[in-house]
């Protein structure tokens, strides 16, 4: 309720300093923590300058403001952080297990502070295979293949964030018949012609109803003993309501 | 308060009952508190924290579609596709088509809105009958073989392509049709053959039907045996992002759809995807599960 002066002044009488004083302790009062929301002119005035600017966080790439949180970070540029996948943190490569692990570095914690909608972006190549183990188990040639899955948790990573959602899991074959099998190891045709190199990428699109810290990666579920991650990247949009 | 006004008291001024009102009443500024009386960056996030306005991002959907079994222990299978044939839908596991609605009074799109949309989907290319049928069809190359002649190979010549459709009409879902700069690979191109030139293909996607190479390669003639592998499980994935023009638009809803086989062509003047026909009954497209999601956003 705008400001409306408790005392009225009228010539003739007597000014008395409580009168007076009263007036500006109101006066006081309102400005300090009573002005209402009808007190505000109608119509749209805010300017870009009068909201907060986002903080940016350069160590994870995220910037931080009244709408959200944006940013992301890539595996490129001055350094290659390499990653991998394995048979050996998934079920050793049983078919019937479902056993995802997390893709190291893909990976990142935002502190969402109000309901918001996310969209959670990520890409990848991959070589899958070959794989050569003898002591765990071995599904033919062509079954050897890598699951990426997106997830989003709270809290340290959780298999089971990752496997409900298997629906979006992106697999790539594994390059085994196209890999020499004998010294100088290396390929022996082009990944790209054998469908053997994988670059795939995704999105992901959840809804937050409260805040929390929430953490978005990848995980994978492999069937063949090695999988190098060559290049990843990974963007989140967060919109507050 | 806007502004206040009222100048200063200076001295031989008389101080009487109506001066001294104003001074106080002129701070009663109901309805007009505005920039003037605000500093730059005044407001960060708590000052948006009440109200459920969704000023950036009014409205989101989200949908697993497909058959959700990730090892592929069961999944549709779709046949290849001729001229003027409708598109193949992506079936949930009980073999209704899949879609992702935006409720039963849609999203309206001002002039200006986007609407963004993400979708992926596991599947599976491969042929049936007779050995590599495509070389039947506009789905090769001839090169050179050392010693003499020539031979046919595919080298990754040949797709599936996946698009969009989108329902403006109703929320009964039941009248999609091709997104803005999207066809139907139905116009003829090259003989009988139905295609769309690439720039009406806005929102499609492609997945290899063949992987097929030469072993050995001497100087541009082949010297070895042609090496065909299967595609295998992969996955396939779209974006198309879209800002609406015009008068308002209410969408009611979006899915993923598909056909197959497709070839490059090239007119002379534009470049094609163009269906082959003739080896359609060849082709084989297995489906298994996926995600789509889109989202409205103003942008001013």
């Amino acid at each position: 309720m705008a400001y409306t002066p408790p005392n009225t002044f009228a010539d003739g009488t007597t000014l008395a300093a409580a009168e007076l004083e009263g007036n500006f302790q109101a006066l006081r009062a309102y400005l300090h923590q009573q002005v209402s929301a009808g007190d505000l002119e109608s119509s749209k005035w805010i300017e870009t300058r009068h909201v907060q600017p986002p903080d940016y966080d350069p160590f994870r790439g995220f910037q931080h403001g009244v709408t959200g949180h944006q940013g992301g970070q890539w595996a490129g540029g001055t350094q290659i952080r390499l990653q991998f996948a394995t048979k050996y943190l998934s079920g050793n490569g049983r078919p019937s297990n479902d056993t995802l692990h997390a893709v190291p570095q893909t990976a990142v914690t935002l502190d969402i502070r109000q309901p918001a909608f996310c969209l959670f972006h990520y890409w990848y190549e991959l070589e899958n295979g070959r794989d050569s183990s003898t002591a765990a188990y071995q599904v033919p040639v062509e079954q050897r293949r890598v699951y990426i899955v997106p997830y989003v948790g709270v809290g340290p990573f959780n298999g089971q964030d990752a496997y409900n959602n298997r629906a979006r899991c992106q697999e790539t074959r594994n390059v085994n018949e196209n890999l020499t099998n004998s010294y100088p190891l290396g390929l022996a045709r082009p990944f790209v012609l054998a469908a053997g190199y994988g670059a795939k990428q995704g999105t992901f699109a959840f809804q937050r109803t409260n805040p929390a810290s929430v953490s978005f990666g990848l995980a994978a579920h492999s069937l063949a003993d090695r999988c190098g991650i060559v290049n990843w990247g990974f963007a989140a949009e967060v919109f507050y309501f | 308060m806007s502004r206040l006004t009222q100048p200063a008291i200076v001295d031989g001024d008389a101080i009487n009952a109506a001066g001294l009102n104003d001074r106080f009443n002129q701070f009663n500024q109901s309805g007009t508190i505005n920039q003037f009386n605000t500093r730059d960056a005044a407001f960060d996030l708590p000052h948006f924290a009440t109200g459920n306005a969704r000023f950036l991002a009014p409205e989101m959907a989200v949908a697993e579609i497909g058959w959700n079994d990730w090892k592929h222990g069961s999944f549709h299978t779709f046949t290849g596709q001729t001229t003027g044939a409708a598109p193949h839908r992506v079936r949930d596991s009980g073999g209704t088509d899949e879609r992702l609605s935006f409720g039963a009074t849609g999203w309206t799109l001002q002039a200006d809105d986007a609407l963004r949309v993400f979708w992926d989907l596991s599947v599976r290319p491969r042929w049936e009958g007779a050995a590599r049928p495509w070389l039947n069809a506009a789905l090769t190359f001839e090169l050179p073989v050392s010693g003499g002649g020539t031979a046919k190979i595919s080298n990754g010549y040949g797709c599936w392509a996946f698009w969009l459709q989108w329902d403006v009409t109703d929320n009964t879902l039941a009248n999609f049709v091709n997104i803005p700069g999207q066809g139907d690979f139905n116009t003829v191109v090259t003989g009988t053959r139905g295609g769309n030139a690439l720039n009406n293909c806005k929102s499609t996607s492609v997945v290899p039907a063949i992987v097929e190479y030469a072993d050995v390669v001497d100087e541009g003639e082949l010297s070895g045996s042609i090496v065909t592998t299967p595609v295998g499980w992969t996955s396939v994935d779209g974006v198309w992002h879209y800002v609406h023009t015009g008068a308002a638009l209410t969408v009611y809803g979006i899915r993923v759809v598909f056909s197959g086989p497709f070839g490059a062509y090239h007119s002379g003047v534009n470049n094609y995807l163009v269906r082959n026909d003739v080896i359609a009954d060849n082709a084989r497209l297995d489906q298994q599960a996926g995600s789509i999601q889109a989202l409205q956003m103003r942008t001013r």
